[in-house]
């Protein structure tokens, strides 16, 4: 069983970035300094995801507050809204207002304006391998955003899909991960097709997938990473090239042990039979401190030994 | 049932003088404790100063964070760093690394302090075990249950302890505890949790009032449904921050409020502390709507001795001068209802 590993999400930044972000918000440091800083940063945490192993990563977004916000920010027609509760965490974000989905304009310099959002680019321009884009899905950002008009989960993925593209191009990105934190229920993925049939997509989904969700797909995904729960698996290694599962817990402090969940993972590759499995994160890493963040990736960099 | 009519109260914290929010952390014991006290006096003359007739803790001055003090006092917990709640801003979350054990009262030298230096009526905040348990790791319990009640059974003794002292002090006079659980209804599915444990921290704890204080809930029918079954005398929560900022007595003026109507469908008869002003907006709120909001909540309730009257949350999020200018209109609305009742 080949077991490959796959990092997501919005990374939990260091101490000194930490430090540095409250000195840009009380004026102490600048613009340039601050953006330094980022960069600084995720060059070296995706220099050590890449030399240690991992195999697919999506960008660190350190200078992301919340995986909305930078697009609540840059697409023409929407705002940010109330800070929200993300889910059933202690953690929030603010809610993205939409007005309007018929402009594609995106406003990439609101990025460096600082306002409501550290200034720094959407994703670095790091070349290594296994370096992704980070989107949420289109499903989840229509769930958990205020809609102000009569605009239908169609329209807003339609539109939202076609900003993507546009950042994709742009940032030279050769791969994306798509991260859906609410559950599909009856919904289509076909809104994606588009990212899907120019790009390796590796979807990482929540709760339970159905056949219903992958069926209007026009082409097999990178990956379908899901929870494990019973039928995932089946319907992820039909409608992706390898199927993955979320096995590393983000949201505890408790280590997983490589040799366990090497066997573990095995095992449900073998019930699957799958020759090649993802392990990914179950959510972002930024639910951790950065210190048990930084052991558990050591933990994936081992099962992709 | 509360004996007075539309009793005035705090909710718990309030903005640290500079003199002390500066040497909290980086003092000596020494230095510090003089600074707690101090604040402490002057918070509660301030209390007295707005009108407010239970005037607390004082604004929680010998407290940080409602967390981290809780942790300060309890084995089993270790901290492994910072966590993010939103943008920049990040508190301490501890993981459960073995049995949850107290090691020292949690508040009794605050108390100790109060019953030296106060008169007036107490009533003592303590964060509750649900929201310890929702605000830590767990790598040591079997689920969150088991933890949730771990943390109530710390709550009992330390309830215990407190109340030793107070009736030692203050015999025969009552003694009031507010348990903190802003986490109450994150976890709708968890609600038999949040009813056990805090059941647990009350438990076989006679002659004391209890109250739950609950704030920024998606939704209060969650808790309210539970009520009957919670070994508590009353709640007190947040509503000002989800209300307008205009006059009026309809329904469609007071949205904060309409969902009060549910609470008066339960079956017993708990008092409700109601959050009339917002403790996240430094605009005042001008007495003529503070008024109509009591108003409103009496139109539903109509029991004077069963309302009481707060600010939505602790006041720490807003200047001194701030918090106090919002508890002075929110005593003066209440007078100017009770006086025509």
């Amino acid at each position: 069983m080949e077991i490959e590993t796959l990092i997501y999400g919005i990374y939990p930044k260091s101490e000194e970035l930490r430090r540095s972000i409250s000195k840009y918000e009380r004026e102490k440091i600048g613009t340039p300094e601050i953006v330094k800083e980022f960069e600084k940063e995720k060059n070296e945490l995706i220099e050590r995801f890449s030399s240690s192993g991992i195999s697919y990563f999506s960008d660190p977004v350190l200078n992301w507050y919340d995986i909305f916000r930078p697009f609540s920010l840059m697409f023409t027609g929407f705002e940010l809204g109330q800070l929200t509760r993300y889910k059933e965490t202690n953690t929030f974000y603010r809610l993205p207002v939409v007005h309007d989905v018929g402009d594609n304009t995106i406003r990439y310099d609101r990025l460096l304006e600082g306002k409501e959002n550290p200034p720094a680019d959407l994703f670095s321009s790091s070349t290594a391998n296994g370096h992704l884009a980070f989107f949420p899905g289109v499903h989840s950002f229509y769930a958990m955003s205020d809609i102000r008009r009569n605009i239908s989960e169609a329209e807003f993925s339609a539109f939202v899909v076609k900003n993507y593209m546009q950042i994709m191009k742009r940032y030279g990105m050769r791969g994306a991960v798509i991260f859906d934190p609410v559950e599909y229920g009856d919904a289509s993925l076909s809104p994606l097709n588009p990212l899907i049939e120019k790009y390796p997509v590796y979807l990482v989904t929540t709760g339970k997938l159905s056949k219903k969700n992958v069926a209007g797909l026009n082409g097999d995904l990178a990956s379908i990473i899901s929870d494990q729960m019973p039928g995932n698996i089946k319907v992820a290694s039909e409608y992706s090239r390898v199927p993955g599962i979320k096995a590393i817990d983000a949201r505890n402090t408790l280590m997983e042990s490589a040799e366990d969940l090497k066997h573990r993972v095995s095992r449900i590759g073998e019930d699957a039979h799958v020759d090649r499995i993802i392990v990914a994160n179950s959510e972002s890493f930024d639910f951790l401190p950065r210190q048990i963040a930084d052991r558990k990736v050591a933990v994936m960099a081992e099962l992709g030994e | 049932m509360v004996g007075k009519i539309l009793e005035t109260q705090e909710i718990g914290s309030f903005r640290k003088p500079e003199y002390l929010s500066r040497k909290f952390h980086t003092g000596s014991e020494s230095e510090v404790e003089p600074l707690k006290e101090r604040a402490t006096i002057e918070t509660l003359q301030l209390f007295k100063k707005a009108g407010l007739e239970n005037i607390g803790v004082g604004g929680e001055m010998f407290r940080w964070e409602m967390y981290e003090h809780f942790a300060q006092y309890i084995t089993g917990l270790k901290f492994y760093g910072m966590v993010r709640s939103f943008d920049n801003r990040y508190y301490k979350k501890g993981s459960i690394v073995s049995e949850l054990r107290r090691t020292s009262s949690l508040h009794g030298d605050e108390l100790d302090f109060l019953l030296r230096n106060s008169k007036g009526e107490i009533k003592l905040p303590i964060t509750g075990p649900y929201t310890m348990m929702d605000w830590s790791f767990n790598e040591h319990y079997r689920d969150r249950d088991e933890v949730a009640v771990a943390f109530g059974r710390i709550l009992n003794e330390e309830i215990r302890d407190l109340k030793k002292r107070w009736d030692a002090a203050r015999p025969g006079e009552k003694f009031q505890v507010q348990i903190d659980e802003p986490a109450t209804t994150t976890h709708p599915a968890e609600m038999d949790t949040v009813v056990e444990s805090i059941n647990r921290s009350v438990e076989g704890i006679g002659g004391a009032e209890f109250s739950l204080h609950v704030c920024y809930s998606k939704d209060y029918r969650v808790l309210y449904d539970r009520v009957p079954e919670m070994k508590l005398q009353g709640l007190n929560l947040e509503y000002a921050n989800r209300d307008k900022l205009v006059t009026g007595t309809g329904d469609s003026d007071r949205p904060g409020y309409n969902d009060i109507r549910y609470f008066a469908e339960t079956e017993d008869r708990k008092f409700l502390g109601v959050g009339v002003t917002d403790v996240h907006i430094d605009e005042i709120e001008p007495v003529s709507v503070i008024e109509d909001r009591i108003k409103y909540v009496l139109g539903i309730i109509d029991d004077p001795e069963r309302i009481k009257i707060n600010p939505d949350c602790g006041l720490r999020t807003r200047s001194r001068e701030i918090g106090y200018e919002k508890l002075r209109n929110m005593v003066i609305a209440r007078d100017n209802v009770a006086g025509k009742l």
